[in-house]
């Protein structure tokens, strides 16, 4: 890393570059987190037009490329931050999670304090460039309130309280069930955060990234890191974060009854980029109908649930979301 | 000079507006006879839109011209229907009308048969005025589409023009071979004047004890000017001053009296009859701006426009609603296409680009900072 001391100057040429940037088309139109994401994969890719570009009279001949890698990354951090991070914290700021208590096998947790726990782990996430990435779809979730459009719904028709049952022995109440999810969908992040997990080889850290798609080595992970995260998280239950855990991997590498993070990971996919922006003409099938209809016919390459993705899609087709 | 061209379209756009709204407003001043003043401003402004169409096309001719695209501005982009909304108005109709107030204006003179004649000629010309509408729903179709406008432009003009064409020329071969109806009622006139003298000779007693009865009681007549002097005024002269223009009524002289004949319910079913024309036009132009349009959109345009969407940007993956009913067409047999194999495996595809974001961005996009 350099040691350069950069100007006030400096910085604001690094802010109006990111401005550009940001405006470009391919873009324009992003979430600022995939925005961020793309911007600082190009900076990596560190390609010798980009550096003999950055480097130029025009931009920064005074400034070393890593130092201006490091600015621009900054600034783009400290843009998502200011963005995406006060959704989710305002989120589990006005939540009420004392349902959770019932769930939870440690007796009951002061709410305040359960909400402060989880606004830590939250901000500790997103301090990750994958996690970040990740809370992208819970940002997103949350924003165009699809947890409480979707599960209300869901409810009305009845069509998925069977699977409900056998996840939770008892169908939770609506808006219990709509926090359980948009909770998931934001701790779902803590796969890409690496932790000693193997008690064989203590001092090796690992990610989702290194664990073998495989459905024994997933249960193993996702039972050692719930036990692990669990302690971070009071009032959390553990199969919630179980559950957040599990909605990274396709359906075949879950259970028939971990009904919950098969929702969240289609959910995920499909608020991971959604573009409400584009009015649709009047020939096109809704945005999120046609996510979810295109979903189902892949549903086998993603690994989709496909009788979740015929629920959501009904929902979709018949609300024109 | 974009802006000013922009100005200048907005301009004659309002222009256009005005002149249509301009059309019932005549045949409405005309119907119900309106006073003089307000006709002779209905008048003057149809005169000066005719006017301002006329230099419009002869400006946009100019510069056709001297871009060497006078044919197409001519036969593809309306300028015919510039010409036939602009010229022969100017000159056949409102200037024709135009002279006819400012020589004969506030009943100083009956209208001449000759002049008669070409005022009523000039009615079948008014019909021309209807092409303003086609002229409106070329520049008012509510899309971005090139393809609706086109579309649209060309069934609107086709439409209207057929049957505006169609009225103007049965107009104008009534006008040119039937005969004219003021000159029909002024024979008729004549004639029972002269049967009147008959009587009255015949038995003896003066032409007005004979007449007189039956002359006033005629509620047509507006004034009977006696040989021997005697005048009698069914409307006062102030009113007549105000509300009857040479236009609207006609002077039969026969033996014993001088009549002025009111023409006001020829103008009237004039009134009724163009009217009428420019409700269908109007109707038909709406119905095909709106309606069909609509209609286009959906079935067409929108869906070619999803399909090029689809096909050319990485993130937009619409489906095509297919209606059942049109799901034969060959558009809609393509969007299935689309929907079932093309748009899944572009997904496909995409989820495997997405896991390495590059490629979105590269070193050409610092350009222009």
């Amino acid at each position: 890393m350099s040691n350069y001391r950069c100007t006030e100057h400096d910085i604001y040429r690094v802010s109006k570059l990111v401005d550009h940037l940001l405006s470009k088309p391919a873009v324009k139109y992003m979430s600022l987190i995939t925005a961020e994401r793309i911007v600082t994969d190009l900076l990596k890719l560190g390609s010798a037009e980009l550096r003999q570009k950055l480097g130029s009279e025009k931009l920064f001949p005074h400034i070393p490329y890593d130092r201006v890698v490091e600015l621009i990354s900054s600034e783009l951090f400290d843009r998502v931050k200011s963005t995406a991070l006060p959704v989710l914290y305002r989120y589990i700021e006005s939540a009420d999670l004392t349902f959770l208590d019932r769930y939870t096998s440690n007796g009951i947790v002061e709410d305040e304090f359960r909400r402060l726990k989880f606004h830590e782990f939250t901000g500790m996430m997103f301090g990750n460039r994958n996690a970040r990435f990740s809370l992208n779809s819970a940002v997103n979730i949350i924003q165009h309130n699809a947890a409480v459009r979707y599960i209300a719904d869901i409810y009305r028709s009845g069509l998925l309280d069977r699977r409900l049952e056998q996840e939770f022995e008892k169908l939770p109440d609506l808006d219990d069930y709509i926090s359980y999810i948009s909770l998931i969908s934001i701790a779902r992040g803590i796969v890409h955060l690496s932790f000693k997990l193997n008690p064989v080889d203590p001092d090796t850290e690992l990610c989702i990234d290194d664990i073998p798609k495989r459905r024994k080595n997933i249960s193993l992970y996702t039972d050692r890191l719930a036990a692990l995260v669990k302690n971070t998280l009071p009032g959390i239950p553990e199969n919630l974060i179980k559950q957040a855990i599990k909605s990274n991997f396709p359906s075949p590498l879950t259970g028939e009854s971990d009904l919950s993070s098969r929702l969240v990971f289609i959910l995920s996919g499909r608020f991971q980029s959604c573009s409400y922006n584009d009015k649709p003409s009047s020939a096109a099938v809704s945005p999120d109908s046609s996510w979810f209809a295109l979903a189902l016919k892949n549903a086998e390459f993603f690994g989709y649930d496909p009788d979740i993705l015929e629920v959501l899609y009904s929902v979709a087709a018949e609300n024109n979301w | 000079m974009k802006e000013m061209k922009k100005i200048t379209d907005r301009l004659i756009l309002a222009a256009v507006v005005l002149s249509i709204v301009h059309i019932p407003a005549d045949e409405l001043a005309r119907f119900f006879q309106w006073n003089l003043t307000t006709r002779n401003i209905i008048t003057v402004c149809g005169f000066l839109f005719d006017l301002t169409f006329t230099a419009e096309f002869a400006v946009r001719s100019f510069y056709s011209s001297r871009n060497g695209e006078l044919r197409e501005y001519l036969v593809f982009k309306r300028g015919w229907v510039d010409f036939i909304s602009s010229v022969p108005l100017l000159i056949l109709d409102s200037g024709l009308t135009l002279v006819f107030v400012l020589a004969f204006d506030s009943g100083a003179a009956p209208g001449t048969p000759v002049l008669i004649k070409a005022v009523y000629l000039s009615h079948a010309v008014n019909l021309l005025r209807m092409f303003r509408v086609v002229k409106l729903a070329g520049k008012t179709v509510q899309s971005e589409s090139r393809m609706v406008q086109y579309h649209i432009n060309l069934i609107s003009s086709i439409a209207l023009c057929t049957l505006i064409a169609t009225l103007f020329l049965f107009n104008l071969i009534a006008a040119v071979t039937d005969p004219c109806r003021p000159d029909q009622r002024r024979l008729k006139y004549l004639e029972h004047i002269d049967g009147l003298k008959r009587v009255s000779d015949m038995n003896g007693i003066s032409f007005r004890d004979t007449a007189h009865e039956i002359l006033s009681s005629d509620r047509k007549i507006l004034r009977i000017e006696y040989t021997d002097g005697q005048v009698i005024n069914r409307v006062d002269s102030s009113s007549f001053k105000k509300y009857f223009n040479a236009g609207d009524y006609i002077t039969v002289t026969g033996k014993g009296c001088l009549l002025y004949v009111a023409l006001t319910d020829i103008n009237r079913s004039i009134a009724v009859d163009n009217l009428k024309i420019f409700i269908a036009v109007s109707l038909i132009a709406a119905m095909i701006s709106f309606i069909y349009a609509g209609i286009f959109r959906r079935n067409v345009s929108d869906v070619a426009a999803i399909l090029n969407l689809g096909f050319r940007k990485r993130d937009y993956n619409l489906m095509v609603r297919i209606p059942d009913k049109n799901r034969d067409h060959e558009i809609f047999r393509l969007a299935k296409f689309y929907n079932d194999a093309y748009l899944p495996a572009k997904v496909r595809k995409e989820a495997l680009r997405a896991k390495n974001s590059a490629g979105f961005l590269s070193a050409d996009d610092l350009d222009g900072f």
